[in-house]
């Protein structure tokens, strides 16, 4: 935990405008007191994604056993703990942001994983096929995780926290390797014959 | 739905009159990767069918005229989207059936709940909305591409090139979401009074 906060000392609060955006949304007069609003629904989103995380480590499992090919397992398991880090920086998130650690369902996130279930109620265990429907599902998750974070980086950009958007990018980066990942092994796939 | 619509659609995506279908290859008895593809297109017509629905409410709900605008033209495309999905089914010789997709109905009703959570006619109302729409683009932008792969693994080229239309319309919209997003919403979020 300690590792992430040392992050706001590093990060820079300079006022000096750098481009047109950013000078617009830093201006610190505004950021103090008049953002409450979009305050509020930043740590809805907040809650919304530490539901989707959580709710995340408990599906990743499933599609680890449900997938045949062992590289496939292994970039799953992999994720797994990966995504068991997010987590906790989200929980930091929070703790920076002095709003108590609440997750609040997230329809969207529960919905993918159904998807998913789907997915593997409808293929059979070992095939080919199967695993292409693995990797199409956890590419769905992925890229609902980047936009999510994403999003959430540009409003804590809004509001002036640097701190949080730093947080936010480390959770980015990480969804997007796996998204390439998945991504690559989608099309290596594909050179081989479908079960 | 219609069977004159589907048929303008497809004079419009290529001039000439000369329309595959595949069911001398996909017809009677179906491969497992070939009814994982259709099953994954029944999902995604459902989805475009269920978008169609809601953006009207997104529209309304909309604060700046930008926002408005954005929505109403991609509602326009995504009329034209179940089109082009409905093409697809025709080429695969087969009937087009919707079949819920969790994902989307989870997605949308996310936005809905923004639209509940924040207050109409503020600039923080709108940046919820465009992330909410943005989830909905990249869902669909990485189901796109995820079936136009798959119809070109299965040798479907012009199922194929229908999806990458769609998937090219719908990555200009999270473009335009973005650049809103971008340009005025988040700043002017940023400086209202609750």
């Amino acid at each position: 935990m300690a590792k992430f906060t040392s992050k706001k000392a590093v990060s820079k609060t300079s006022s000096k405008p750098e481009d047109k955006k950013t000078s617009k949304s830093f201006d610190p007069q505004f950021a103090t007191d008049a953002d409450s609003s979009l305050q509020d629904l930043f740590v809805s989103e907040l809650k919304d994604t530490y539901w989707a995380e959580n709710h995340l480590v408990q599906a990743i499992p499933k599609m680890v056993n449900a997938a045949g090919a062992a590289d496939l397992k292994q970039a799953l398991a992999d994720h797994l703990e990966v995504t068991k880090n997010h987590v906790l920086r989200l929980e930091n998130i929070f703790e920076l942001l002095n709003e108590k650690i609440i997750a609040k369902k997230c329809d969207a996130c529960e919905g993918l994983t159904i998807s998913g279930e789907h997915v593997i109620e409808n293929t059979i265990t070992g095939t080919q096929v199967r695993d292409m429907g693995i990797i199409m599902s956890a590419l769905k998750v992925e890229n609902f995780e980047i936009t999510t974070y994403k999003g959430l980086i540009q409003v804590a950009t809004s509001l002036d926290r640097k701190d949080v958007a730093n947080l936010l990018q480390q959770n980015l980066d990480e969804e997007i390797e796996a998204s390439n990942m998945l991504t690559g092994m989608s099309q290596s796939g594909t050179d081989k014959q479908p079960a | 739905m219609t069977q004159s619509s589907t048929k303008q659609a497809s004079n419009k995506m290529k001039g000439n009159g000369t329309k595959n279908t595949y069911t001398s290859g996909i017809g009677a008895k179906d491969s497992m990767l070939q009814s994982f593809f259709s099953d994954e297109l029944k999902d995604i017509y459902w989805a475009e069918k269920h978008i169609v629905k809601a953006l009207p409410k997104m529209m309304r709900a909309a604060t700046s005229a930008e926002l408005q605008k954005a929505f109403e033209t991609h509602l326009q495309q995504s009329k034209t989207h179940v089109t082009r999905l409905e093409q697809a089914f025709e080429l695969l010789g087969k009937k087009a059936v919707a079949k819920k997709c969790d994902a989307m109905e989870g997605i949308v009703k996310e936005g809905e709940g923004i639209i509940e959570e924040t207050e109409k006619g503020t600039a923080t109302r709108d940046v919820g909305l465009i992330l909410a729409a943005q989830k909905v683009e990249h869902y669909e932008i990485s189901t796109y591409g995820g079936l136009a792969q798959l119809a070109t693994t299965l040798g479907l080229n012009d199922v194929s090139d229908l999806l990458k239309q769609t998937l090219e319309e719908e990555k200009k919209t999270d473009e335009l979401l973005t650049q809103i997003a971008e340009a005025d919403v988040n700043y002017e979020a940023s400086t209202e009074e609750e």
